[in-house]
């Protein structure tokens, strides 16, 4: 600190001269080729005949013939003799010896400026006040609607002298003839006027530097600011403004559709605080980690969770332990940051903007900047929003009401379609049957029961969701001085989901200073935290509940009680009482989050051209989650093995109870800890005026550690003190042992990971017009096993660019204001992170004692992880990535197209080898995957006059993704084939294959499915019996955005269209015991319906007790029955594309005259809409998409905005 | 100023020369290790090269003529018909020599898929554990000892594991037409490297010959190397006793000679059978820890346990067995081989094997499977080598060789031998044992084969590798579960000798001829 502040104090003005002639130097590149162009641009010929004219009068008229500026004295010009000149067509020199030849006066020419001065006077020799005379101009500077603009610095060119504006945008400056003032302003394009003496007041208007997406002249690539006009690879940049946040939607969730290339699919419904799934251009790897990496300010983000390989059944699908509970509520890398406090999000796609991040971002970066200071007096900004969400009901779902259900259950009595004893229930139609046929009840109190049942017509959605209203609340400062900037920032909200008891909160703070400790040391320090506690659910889903339940069921008993009622065909908890709202109060679960990152950023610039950037971060963030069931849940009772309260201490389920007393209470915390340290050497000139070059070459060490305990408890008394109640260590008369006491895992997680790398880049362009750029990296890290520090096996990744449209010949075109064309070539490489060249051994991951060490010998055991395959070598993709960007009229249309190709060899795939080699599958290098994909981005402002501007915004992706090859053995059935999850040669990832279904059966209802067996083998193929639908991603992404302004009024719309891409519609029969039970709700399809009847009907008739999983299905043991192939058959396929408005909203900037007089620099309001309608395939039927294929639609969420700056 | 400026260089200078740190570069990992001690090895071997906890080979017992089907007994408890008719269908294809046994597409059962079947993938899965430590032994560290130590134990696992397979899956060595050079074998895999190229069948002389390398090299290293410390671990004598157990198998003439060779080099460092009389408590009342209990049996050379007694896959738990008589239990042929007191006589029993050897039903005393438990007759039924296969493989030798060449020393030392084991096995409690004395060679050899029947019935596959390499014929009377009865034969020099090579073994390897059938 006493060295900052040392630095500080010695400086000073000193200081402020070097940035002075820094920015002048940079002033130069930036007008350099303006200026040549201007140049060119001015008359050179000038015809003067004058006879005995004053001088003033010639040098006027030579003035406005050539246009430049002349810069005297009056009193100089008292002693100049009068001129008779008589020149055609001269230059500018010649003209102007002719004018001074016999005068006692001389010139001297400075780009634009003749400067008129007494013969002889040196131009050094600046002392004489009398000969040079000072000046003091002053003036207001506005924007361009009139209003004052404070805080402008006002310097002149070449020299170390600047003012700033006050409050009412006034200053005044002592000038001297010839000097050039600058305006300047983070906010605003810069400006330069030629101060004039004839004019000591003046008036000067400031645009607003033009915020849009492809108006971004410095793309980051979280290491270095590029050129646009440099950049060889692959981005595309949005500004955060151009986003729409209302507190509730995910920063992922927001980009939906803005960015080409990147693919945002949300798989968690509704609910608040869960992950989103990202993709940059496709898949490219089958085995390894498919999401990008996240950078924020340069720094790689860290997932709050270690990866965690999820264990899958026996059909292939994801089984979820008490943790996995948890975990979906954490969110990803990213989610501790406030939306806010983002300045702009980049996304690098191919090999050549990524090469830099090596290895790690073989699936693409995403660079987030955050918002800096602005150079002036404090302005603080503070904004509210307050959302509302509209409920989920029963009017956008297509289920029966309860008369309808009970229709369908007298059908099922009244046809015979059961078997007395399969369909044994208390509850419903059925119910009140079995009373009635065992005589409990007469025939009146039957047809009161079920007149009860008909009209009950329970209304689930009312009792479980709710309207909630959500608050955000951001306040920041920002402001500084040339030398210093600095942003401060808090953020607070409460978001509350639809589903009664899921929310979260957050707090997030931010600072950040930068500051130039002189001329050649810059430094910036960033520290943020922030604090998010969800609450979501623990083995309940209210959506899936709701939407499942029989209306029927009553929820309240006559007297108003909780309805409990037992779920016997339920297996996990048959017999147990059950009532929702009660297994809402009673499970849960909560995760809280705590980040604290800081970032120190040091640049020294050690002579003109060469500077030093070291970053240092370091980040911790802790997760700790919780998952519980108290012992009043269904989940327990069925665990205790008796309802809640119902048995005493004598009785034998007393006894043979493993947990009499206590629920279950899960934990799982999570510490990370990362450090990370990046040192780089940038060089950067221009030879000759033409030969532009730039170099990167530096090195980055990163270390994570992850220290994490998970554990379960059972015997949790929350409402007795949150204590524990230790469990029997037997049960059963027979003293069993109780394998509760070992059913509780605890896992502890230490580990680290430290990777080092070395990256450099470089780049050539010459005269603006020809860019080659080339980077590579190499990594090295501990990852176990691995020894990459054998391997130098670089990353990297090339290509060039063409900037036509500074070519000479583009300059009579003048309606094409930008046009370059692109291509660029690399590799990206990926390890999938569980093969080694080494033998590896590990101890048993069971606690079983017996694995753990032989029992016979008590000698510890070790098992075999990793078999060494020596031959093992990286993944790699090719990436070839071609691109042209142009704009036309001004760059109010600008277009850019890109069409790449990434071909993934070398793919791991699991090989099945012969069983002599005692292992039943190798990795081999066998697969192979092509992607392609064209992606289009356009802007275009097809109205922009004063008052209104009409801007439109279109991004388009189209990735086409095929398996070439593949080797690895996957679970053959055909659930992984309808799932999208079988990987097939020649078909792209996500194709799924359905049941050929053939129409109904007449005779009984039953659906005809043709499982006749095509080519293939059907022992090991499904695919041989079953229909290819094509895939279930999206072929063709795209988002198109509009913002309309007239005069206060901005409204923004934003859409998101995708075409291609098949879906399941959800089940139509969900079978339990074969038939549709009587805890069911149907849906509304089903009215249609075949019966005897109605023979002819589109839908199949209700199963009945014959239909067994009776059918066989070809080559193997596998049965099934017709239903279920129905709900996964033809059929049931629908077009998944849809055209989605995201949002809508409108904003007002309030009048200038309102906001001085609040004393407020800007104030605006607005309201906005998200996901008000949706145009999807008419397959759906009229039925919300997302409801039609089992999700939890999208209700809308109406958002009001302030924003106010003071 | 100018100071402030070179700290802030140097600062940076020394940023990129020691971030390049190689001790932050250093390996880690939780809870994996690279094996590198002769330690870690060990470990591996005991988990992944000894037959620890593996169920294998229950089938085998099916095959043969010890095992007698009753269908499922008429008027018992539903729940116990269901698990009756469960372990009837389990075994039907094999009682009933289906060449189609281990295609589960052929039969309604998957019986590969049955707990202990498929000893093609149970083995070699065994056989890639001991060939990681061949393969790893010379990159860890230890002394020459410790290494020659362990690669004496993998090579014996290794050669018991492939003699294992090559008696299954591989016609008998001398059969009757069988060629050893051309008959085909099982592949020999002896390297730990996995690759996708096809292994083909070895030849019947080829794996044979590989095992005998294997283990003559094993009893070598282990002779000088390593000494087990206890009945788990494998030492030389294992590797003699094994060495004979495989010329015994190989069945020529000219391997008789070291059957006895080997047999007595074990056998004169461990020459001490277990008497069973020492179990008895009282009149039929004994310990029923068993002779493979270390503590209590001085004979086992080496055992490994499997949790096959509570396997219920074909025959019902030793523990429990029960009231009635299974599907599947022991034949009354076997049964009627052992010398019976008269039952009433509390002071001799007889052949005391009958008693012991055998799980029984409690209300019927019928005997149903095999219970030469262990120390802990609950968790554990132990296979191995005992000093009494030493006896019998010996005493076999020398009577084949007696049948030849008619010498006196090889008929007395053949009669001492299986004598010898025998006075182990009698109630000698008040009587003492009446020695048999046959001199009629084709007598003394048929006296012979009874007693390894008697001796080591529902042990290791013996009775089935007895069978084919004396060309014997079976027939199994089979009654399904309605008590609809039929007769299944297994001719002489059956194709089946060899059986059908797991089809999820060719699924995968294409290169794999299967056996003819």
């Amino acid at each position: 600190m006493g060295v900052v502040c040392a630095v500080k104090n010695k400086t000073g003005s000193k200081t402020f001269v070097q940035i002075q002639r820094c920015m002048r130097l940079l002033m130069f590149f930036m007008v350099a080729g303006c200026l040549q162009v201007a140049a060119r641009g001015l008359g050179q010929s000038i015809t003067l005949k004058e006879n005995n004219a004053s001088l003033e009068s010639v040098l006027n008229s030579i003035k406005k013939q050539s246009g430049y500026v002349f810069f005297y004295n009056y009193r100089l010009l008292e002693k100049s003799k009068p001129v008779t000149i008589q020149v055609t067509n001269a230059s500018i020199n010649e003209a102007l010896n002719a004018c001074f030849k016999d005068q006692p006066l001389s010139y001297s020419i400075d780009g634009r400026l003749i400067t008129v001065k007494l013969k002889d006077e040196k131009p050094n020799q600046a002392t004489d006040i009398g000969a040079t005379p000072r000046s003091v101009i002053s003036g207001v500077v506005k924007d361009s609607l009139g209003r004052p603009l404070p805080d402008i610095t006002v310097s002149i060119k070449g020299k170390g002298k600047s003012v700033r504006t006050d409050k009412d945008g006034r200053f005044s400056i002592q000038v001297e003839p010839g000097d050039v003032l600058v305006f300047s302003s983070v906010s605003f394009m810069p400006r330069q006027i030629i101060a004039t003496v004839d004019n000591p007041m003046i008036s000067v208007e400031l645009k607003p530097r033009i915020d849009k997406l492809d108006d971004v002249e410095v793309v980051p690539t979280g290491y270095q600011f590029l050129k646009k006009s440099q950049i060889v690879g692959a981005t595309s940049t949005i500004k955060a403004s151009e986003l729409y946040f209302n507190g509730i939607n995910t920063l992922e969730q927001s980009l939906q559709g803005k960015l080409t290339g990147v693919v945002i699919t949300n798989d968690n419904g509704g609910l608040v605080g869960v992950r989103q799934k990202t993709r940059v251009r496709g898949t490219s790897t089958l085995f390894g980690n498919q999401d990008p990496i996240w950078v924020v300010d340069g720094i790689i983000q860290q997932d709050p969770l270690p990866f965690k390989a999820s264990s899958l059944d026996a059909y292939g699908g994801i089984r979820k332990d008490n943790f996995d509970y948890i975990r979906d509520f954490v969110g990803n890398a990213i989610s501790w940051l406030n939306p806010q406090d983002i300045e702009d999000i980049t996304v690098l796609k191919d090999a050549a903007a990524t090469a830099i991040y090596g290895v790690r971002a073989g699936n693409g970066v995403i660079v987030i900047t955050t918002k800096k200071g602005r150079s002036g007096p404090a302005t603080v900004n503070y904004s509210v929003n307050g959302s509302v969400t509209e409920r989920v009901n029963y009017d956008k779902l297509n289920l029966m009401n309860s008369k309808d259900r009970i229709a369908v259950s007298r059908e099922i009595f009244d046809r015979g379609l059961t078997g007395s004893t399969s369909y044994n229930t208390k509850i419903g139609y059925a119910g009140a049957l079995n009373d009635y046929m065992s005589k409990n009840i007469d025939y009146d109190e039957f047809n009161r029961r079920v007149k009860a049942a008909e009209t009950v017509n329970t209304d689930w959605f009312g009792l479980l969701f709710q309207t909630p209203i959500t608050i955000n609340h951001n306040l920041s400062i920002g402001g500084g001085s040339n030398n210093t900037r600095y942003y401060a920032s808090l953020g607070y909200s409460d978001v509350k989901g639809t589903a009664m008891g899921n929310g979260s909160k957050s707090y997030t703070g931010n600072v950040s200073i930068t500051s130039n400790l002189s001329d050649k040391l810059n430094v910036t320090v960033r520290l943020s935290a922030s604090q998010k506690n969800t609450t979501g659910f623990f083995r309940q889903n209210p959506y899936a509940y709701a939407s499942s339940t029989s209306r029927a069921i009553p929820a309240y008993d006559a007297a108003g009680n909780r309805y409990f009622y037992a779920n016997t065909l339920n297996s996990s908890n048959s017999g147990f009482s059950f009532n929702m709202q009660n297994e809402l109060d009673n499970t849960g679960s909560t995760v809280k989050q705590l980040t604290a990152n800081t970032n120190i950023q040091l640049n020294y610039r050690l002579s003109k051209d060469i500077s030093l950037e070291t970053l240092f971060s370091y980040s911790i963030s802790s997760a700790n989650g919780v998952s519980y069931a108290t012992d009043k849940s269904n989940y327990i009772d069925s665990i205790r093995g008796y309802d809640y309260g119902t048995v005493s201490n004598t009785d034998a389920a007393y006894i043979n109870s493993r947990l009499p007393f206590g629920g279950e209470y899960n934990q799982d915390n999570n510490q990370s800890a990362a450090v990370n340290w990046r040192n780089g050497i940038n060089f950067a000139k221009v030879f000759n005026k033409k030969h532009a070059v730039t170099a990167l070459l530096g090195e980055e060490i990163n270390s994570t550690r992850n220290n994490g305990f998970t554990e379960t408890t059972y015997g949790w008394l929350r409402d007795r003190g949150n204590t524990f109640a230790n469990l029997p260590l037997t049960y059963t008369s027979n003293n069993t042992a109780n394998n509760l006491l070992t059913a509780m895992p605890h896992t502890l997680i230490d580990n680290v990971v430290n990777n080092m790398g070395a990256y450099v880049t470089g780049g050539y362009t010459y005269d603006n017009r020809y860019v080659l750029s080339m980077s590579a990296r190499t990594d090295y890290s501990n990852r176990f096993g691995q020894d990459t520090r054998q391997h130098f096996n670089p990353v990297w990744a090339g290509g060039i660019r063409w900037n036509v449209y500074n070519e000479k010949w583009m300059e009579r075109i003048d309606w094409v204001s930008n046009l370059s064309i692109k291509a660029s070539f690399g590799y990206q490489r990926n390890l999938a992170s569980n093969f080694s060249p080494y033998l590896i051994a590990r101890p048993s991951l069971s606690a079983t004692t017996a694995s753990i060490f032989d029992q016979n010998t008590a000698e510890y055991l070790l098992y075999i992880s990793n078999l060494p395959y020596t031959n093992l070598r990286w993944e790699k993709n090719t990436t070839i990535n071609l691109g042209a960007s142009m704009g036309l009229f001004k760059n109010r249309v600008q277009a850019s197209v890109e069409y790449y190709q990434k071909i993934g060899k070398d793919i791991i795939t699991y090989l099945s080898v012969p069983e002599e080699y005692g292992v039943p599958t190798m990795p081999v290098n066998g697969g192979s995957m092509n992607n392609r994909g064209i992606e289009l981005g356009a802007s275009f402002v097809p109205v922009r006059t004063k008052d209104f501007t009409w801007s439109v915004g279109f991004t388009m992706s189209k990735n086409f993704n095929e398996i070439i090859k593949t080797a690895n053995s996957q679970s053959l059935t055909w659930k992984t084939a309808t799932s999208g999850g079988l990987y097939h040669e020649g078909y792209p990832v996500s194709a799924f294959w359905a049941f050929d279904y053939q129409g109904i059966n007449a005779a009984n209802g039953y659906p005809m499915i043709n499982l006749a067996i095509k080519g293939s083998d059907s022992l090991t193929d499904p695919t041989s019996y079953m229909k290819y639908m094509g895939k279930m991603d999206p072929d063709l992404a795209s988002g198109i955005s509009m913002m309309f302004r007239y005069k206060k009024f901005t409204m923004s719309t934003s859409f998101y269209m995708q075409l291609g891409g098949k879906k399941f519609l959800s089940p139509a029969y969900k079978l339990n015991a074969y038939l549709p039970s009587e805890f069911d709700n149907l849906s509304r399809e089903l009215l249609g319906r075949w019966t005897p009847a109605n023979t002819t009907a589109s839908f199949p008739g209700l199963p009945d007790k014959n239909v067994g999983n009776t059918v066989r299905l070809p080559g193997g043991n596998t049965y099934t029955n017709p239903y279920e192939m129905y709900n996964n058959s033809s059929a049931r396929v629908v077009s998944a594309s849809t055209l989605r408005c995201n949002s809508i909203n409108i904003s007002y900037t309030l009048p200038a005259r309102f906001i001085t007089r609040a004393r407020l620099k800007n104030a605006t309001v607005g309201a906005g809409v998200t996901s008000p309608f949706a145009i999807v395939s008419k397959d759906f039927r009229g039925i919300d998409a997302e409801v039609a294929t089992g999700g939890q639609p999208r209700t809308r969420t109406y958002t009001l905005n302030i924003s106010t700056s003071f | 100023m100018n100071t402030i400026y070179k700290s802030c260089v140097w600062l940076l200078l020394t940023g990129f020369l020691f971030t390049s740190c190689k001790k932050f570069l250093e390996q880690t990992s939780q809870d994996e290790i690279i094996p590198s001690t002769t330690d870690d090895l060990t470990q591996l071997l005991n988990a992944e090269g000894y037959p620890y906890n593996i169920v294998v080979d229950n089938y085998t017992d099916l095959l043969t003529d010890d095992v007698q089907c009753t269908g499922v007994p008429a008027g018992i408890s539903a729940s116990l018909a269901t698990t009756y008719t469960s372990m009837l269908n389990n075994g039907t294809s094999l009682f009933t020599f289906n060449p189609t046994m281990f295609d589960s597409t052929g039969t309604t059962i998957n019986v590969l898929g049955l707990s202990g079947v498929d000893s093609w993938k149970i083995y070699y899965g065994k056989i890639k554990g001991c060939n990681v430590v061949l393969d790893y032994i010379n990159k860890v560290s230890g002394n020459d000892q410790q290494k020659n130590a362990l690669r004496g134990q993998a090579l014996f696992l290794r050669a018991f594991y492939y003699l294992k397979l090559v008696t299954l899956y591989g016609q008998p060595y001398s059969g009757a037409g069988i060629d050893p050079a051309t008959s085909p074998g099982v592949p020999l895999i002896l390297s730990s490297e996995v690759s996708d190229s096809k292994p083909v069948r070895n030849t019947l002389a080829e794996v044979y010959s590989q095992i005998e390398k294997d283990l003559l090299q094993a009893a070598d290293l282990l002779k000088n190397n390593f000494k087990p410390a206890n009945t788990f671990r494998v030492g030389h004598i294992a590797a003699y006793a094994l060495l004979s157990r495989l010329y015994l198998y190989m069945g020529r003439d000219e391997d008789m000679d070291n059957v006895i060779t080997y047999a007595t080099n074990a056998l004169n460092e461990k020459p001490g059978l277990t008497s069973l009389a020492t179990f008895l408590l009282t009149y039929k009342s004994y310990d029923a820890s068993g002779i493979y209990d270390f503590t209590k049996s001085p004979e086992i050379v080496w055992e490994f346990g499997a949790n096959s007694v509570q396997t219920t896959t074909f025959f019902p738990s030793a523990a429990s067995p029960g009231n009635v008589i299974p599907p599947y239990s022991v034949s009354p042929e076997l049964a009627g081989l052992y010398e019976q007191g008269n039952g009433t006589d509390t002071t001799y029993i007889g052949d005391l094997r009958y008693m012991m050897y055998y799980a029984r039903t409690f209300s019927i005393v019928w005997p149903v499977r095999s219970f030469k438990i262990s120390q802990n007759k609950l968790t554990l039924e132990a296979k191995g080598i005992r000093v009494a296969e030493l006896y019998l493989n010996r005493a076999e030798a020398l009577i084949r060789r007696y049948k030849k060449n008619s010498s006196a020393a090889d008929l007395s030392q053949a009669l001492s031998d299986l004598n010898t084991l025998r006075a182990n096995r009698f109630d000698t409690r008040f009587k003492t044992y009446k020695p048999v004395n046959i001199t009629d060679a084709d007598a003394l050899f048929s006296f012979c084969k009874d007693e390894r029947r008697r001796e080591l019935s529902f042990e290791e596959n013996f009775r089935w590798v007895d069978i084919k390499r004396w060309g014997m014929a079976i027939t199994h009377h089979y009654v399904d579960a309605n008590g609809v009865a039929s007769d299944y034969t297994l001719s002489r020099g059956s194709n089946l000798y060899a059986l059908p090579i797991p089809y999820t073994a060719i699924n995968r390897n294409d290169q794999l001829t299967q056996n003819p059938r």
